[in-house]
């Protein structure tokens, strides 16, 4: 067989940034597997791909699709970013391996390992407290509460106006899709919320045996500069919580979707591990990344542009058959070898672990000390651009 | 120094890869990881340490 590189496109008018497409993606990603490989979204001059293959394919090749274009649908190479580029997120090799190995290193198993007790002390508190009231507002009462606390405990920031990393978050995750009056309404607070950021990246604030510490030590063995450590500091507030909270949150109400699969977590606590896995396949955070060419290429006999932008939908490729058996169940027993709902390759999130970790310590809290888990009302999505998340789930749990 | 991979374990997170590339590979049949040679040189011995303090699943082994 032979391929034939074409200039021709299949073109789509679906929109990835409408709320009807935010609301409920899933259907919307079969449709654009079904249209092919590579599609055209002619509504904002972008390329998208949606299939396990083609996902892992375009993250895994880094001097083709780079992320030096920007995370989001700015292009950098047409238009300025609105705040300094990443060093580690916005930039490719050999810059990248250079900073991204000092984030590793602090990232490590063992020192993931000695965070673990606090995790659970914190997950048990929180856990209590919400079996106590009965019926819960669980995003607002339960779920954020977790990672506001343990990250920023683990990077070493000081107990106070903690929230503000919040408003960061959206500012940071908001810039991923068209600007709407929403991202324009948050972005007025930029100056603020950003120098309390810049802030927190200084050395003197944070605590001497954090992640920000250990940081700003390697900048000292020479492994990176002063500088540069605390623009990886930054990285860690940008894309630690959010994530987390909103990954968290979707576990959470797939569980109560699914009771039997709660009643086997409850039987053996040990499956928290596969609860969050199979959770960050089945409905994350994370449901698309961009990556932008760096010169003329070919994908799957798709000829595409040089500096052009492509949405990569991992979470398409979560829920692709061609690599899944029954992708739209939610299965905890799942053994998932091949995960890409933290991305692929160099830029695939650095705090995997710890974000597993998190969840891996809420769900088998829960586990423990929850013996029934049930809807309370509706759950509300939170429709802002960039991250999947709720902004509510109402839930009755009892001992 | 000697590394090996412990497939019971292994379930194809790719962290080892990224932390060394040139020991580490993933098998495009099972997505597992796979080194390259078992035996480190020794200029990679420090990314191979590193890969195994970033197994999240302690499926990389050494020996001196």
């Amino acid at each position: 067989m032979t391929t034939v590189l074409t200039d021709r496109r299949i073109v789509s008018d679906i929109d990835p940034f409408s709320p009807e497409f935010r609301a409920d993606p899933f259907p919307h990603y079969a449709q654009l597997r079904d249209l092919g490989p590579v599609v055209w979204l002619e509504k904002y001059d972008i390329w998208c791909v949606q299939h396990y293959a083609q996902v892992k394919a375009v993250l895994s090749d880094w001097e083709n699709f780079s992320n030096a274009g920007g995370g989001g649908l700015t292009n950098y190479f047409k238009t300025k970013p609105w705040r300094r580029p990443s060093i580690i997120l916005d930039v490719d090799p050999p810059e990248h391996g250079r900073t991204r190995k000092v984030l590793m290193g602090v990232l490590s198993a063992p020192a993931l390992k000695a965070m673990k007790p606090g995790f659970e002390a914190v997950a048990a508190r929180l856990i209590d407290a919400a079996l106590d009231a009965g019926t819960i507002e669980a995003v607002n009462d339960l779920v954020l509460p977790f990672p506001l606390t343990v990250f920023p405990d683990a990077v070493g920031m000081p107990p106070l106006d903690r929230h503000i990393m919040l408003k960061y978050g959206g500012m940071v995750f908001g810039a991923f899709g068209p600007t709407t009056d929403w991202y324009h309404e948050l972005m007025r607070d930029a100056e603020t919320v950003s120098a309390w950021i810049d802030a927190h990246c200084e050395r003197d604030v944070l605590g001497a045996d954090g992640l920000g510490a250990g940081i700003y030590a390697a900048a000292d063995a020479g492994d990176i500069t002063h500088e540069e450590a605390k623009l990886l500091v930054r990285s860690l507030l940008s894309a630690g919580v959010d994530t987390t909270i909103d990954s968290i949150g979707l576990a959470l109400r797939a569980l109560v979707d699914f009771p039997d699969q709660f009643a086997l977590l409850t039987e053996d606590p040990a499956l928290a591990r596969g609860v969050f896995e199979e959770a960050t396949r089945y409905d994350s955070s994370s449901q698309s990344l961009f990556r932008t060419t760096l010169r003329e290429v070919e994908l799957a006999g798709q000829r595409i542009g040089k500096h052009e932008k492509i949405l990569v939908l991992i979470g398409s490729a979560g829920r692709d058959p061609a690599k899944w058996e029954e992708p739209d169940r939610f299965d905890i027993r799942r053994k998932i070898v091949g995960q890409i709902g933290y991305g692929w390759g160099i830029h695939g999130c650095v705090a995997q672990m710890m974000a597993r970790l998190e969840g891996e310590v809420f769900f088998r809290t829960l586990g423990e000390k929850v013996g029934s888990l049930e809807h309370a009302g509706p759950s509300e999505l939170r429709l802002v651009p960039g991250l999947r998340g709720l902004a509510r789930l109402p839930i009755a749990l009892t001992r | 120094m000697k590394v090996v991979i412990l497939d019971e374990r292994c379930v194809g997170h790719g962290m080892c890869r990224l932390a060394c590339p040139e020991m580490f590979e993933l098998s495009d049949e099972d997505g597992h990881a796979y080194v390259t040679s078992e035996t480190v040189p020794p200029d990679l011995e420090a990314a191979v340490d590193q890969a195994v303090r970033g197994c999240p699943e302690q499926a990389i082994v050494v020996e001196a």
